[in-house]
C-alpha cells in the first residue's frame, strides 16, 4: 500500500542528494582551489577583486584582497535545496552553481569555468555572480 | 398603597422604553457601519486582485515576448536575435520596476529577479534556452500561485 509513495519519496531524496553532490563535486574536484576569473590569486601584493576559494567537503577557505593585502577566512560550507533548485551556502549567502561552457565570454577562454550566483534574499533586488576557474 | 406600586411600575416601563429604543438604534447603526466597513474591505481586496491580475498579465506578455525572440527556440542566442532580445529585456525591466512595488509578493519578486538574471545569462551565452524557458515557467507559476493565495485569502475574509 505504501510502496508507491515510498518509491516516489526515495526518488525525490535521491534527486535531492544527487543535485547537491553534483554542485559540491564540481567545486571540490581537482584540489578544490578556484580563483576569480580575470583576477590574480597569487603574489605577495594584490588588488581589489582578487580572491581565491578552496572548497572542501565541509568548509571553504576564502582568500580575499583587503587594502592591498591578502586576508584569509574559513567559512562553513553547506548545501541547500528549495523550489526545485539547489546549491551551496557559505559566508551568509546562498549560491547556485553552474558549470559554464568555455566559449562563454565571462570565462575568458578558461576551459574549467564555474559561476556562483547568489539567490535573492528578499532584502535587495541585486544578485551577485562570481566567475571562478581552476 | 396599591396605587403607588402601580404608578411605580408604569414609571419603570416609561423609563425603559427610550433606553431600549436608543439601544436598538445603536445596534442597528453599529451593524450598518460594520457591514459598510466589511464591504469596503472586500471592495479593496477585489480591486487589488484585479490590479494584480493586470500586472501579472503584463509580466506574462513580457516573458512571452522574451521567450519567442530566439528563432526556432535555438539553444544559444544568435547574433540576429540580440537586438530584439535586448529590446524585450528592456521592456521586461520596465515591467519589473513598474509591477514589483504594486504586487508586494516576495515569491513573485524572487522569481522576477531570477528570470531577469537568467535572461542576462542567456544573452551572454552562459545559459541555454531551456534554462531561460524554465525560469519563465517558474515565474508564471509564482504569479499563478500568488493570485490563488490572494483569492483564497479574500474568500476567507468574506
Amino acid at each position: 500500500m505504501f510502496r508507491i509513495p515510498f518509491l516516489f519519496l526515495g526518488i525525490g531524496i535521491s534527486f535531492f542528494v544527487s543535485a547537491q553532490q553534483e554542485a559540491l563535486g564540481t567545486l571540490t574536484g581537482g584540489g578544490g582551489q578556484w580563483s576569480v576569473i580575470g583576477n590574480s590569486a597569487a603574489g605577495a601584493t594584490c588588488t581589489a577583486g582578487d580572491a581565491s576559494y578552496t572548497f572542501q567537503a565541509k568548509e571553504v577557505l576564502v582568500k580575499q584582497c583587503v587594502g592591498g593585502a591578502w586576508k584569509s577566512s574559513t567559512e562553513t560550507l553547506s548545501s541547500w535545496m528549495a523550489n526545485g533548485k539547489s546549491g551551496i551556502a557559505f559566508g551568509g549567502a546562498k549560491y547556485e552553481v553552474k558549470s559554464l561552457p568555455a566559449g562563454a565570454p565571462a570565462c575568458k577562454g578558461s576551459a574549467t569555468c564555474v559561476r556562483l550566483t547568489t539567490v535573492p534574499d528578499g532584502k535587495t533586488d541585486a544578485t551577485r555572480s562570481i566567475y571562478l576557474t581552476q | 398603597m396599591e396605587e403607588t406600586s402601580e404608578s411605580k411600575g408604569w414609571d419603570w416601563a416609561k423609563g425603559i422604553t427610550p433606553v431600549v429604543t436608543v439601544l436598538g438604534i445603536s445596534v442597528g447603526a453599529w451593524q450598518f457601519t460594520s457591514q459598510m466597513s466589511h464591504e469596503s474591505k472586500m471592495e479593496f481586496a477585489r480591486s487589488m486582485y484585479s490590479k494584480k491580475l493586470q500586472a501579472y498579465e503584463e509580466v506574462g506578455r513580457a516573458v512571452g515576448d522574451l521567450l519567442v525572440v530566439p528563432h526556432d527556440e535555438q539553444l544559444w542566442i544568435g547574433p540576429e536575435d540580440t537586438v530584439a532580445f535586448d529590446s524585450c529585456l528592456e521592456r521586461f525591466r520596465t515591467c519589473y520596476w513598474g509591477v514589483l512595488p504594486l504586487v508586494e509578493d516576495s515569491v513573485v519578486e524572487t522569481a522576477m529577479i531570477q528570470f531577469k538574471d537568467m535572461a542576462r545569462f542567456y544573452r551572454r551565452g552562459e545559459n541555454d534556452y531551456h534554462d531561460l524557458a524554465r525560469e519563465g515557467m517558474a515565474l508564471m507559476n509564482a504569479c499563478n500561485l500568488s493570485l490563488q493565495q490572494h483569492w483564497n485569502k479574500s474568500g476567507k475574509d468574506e
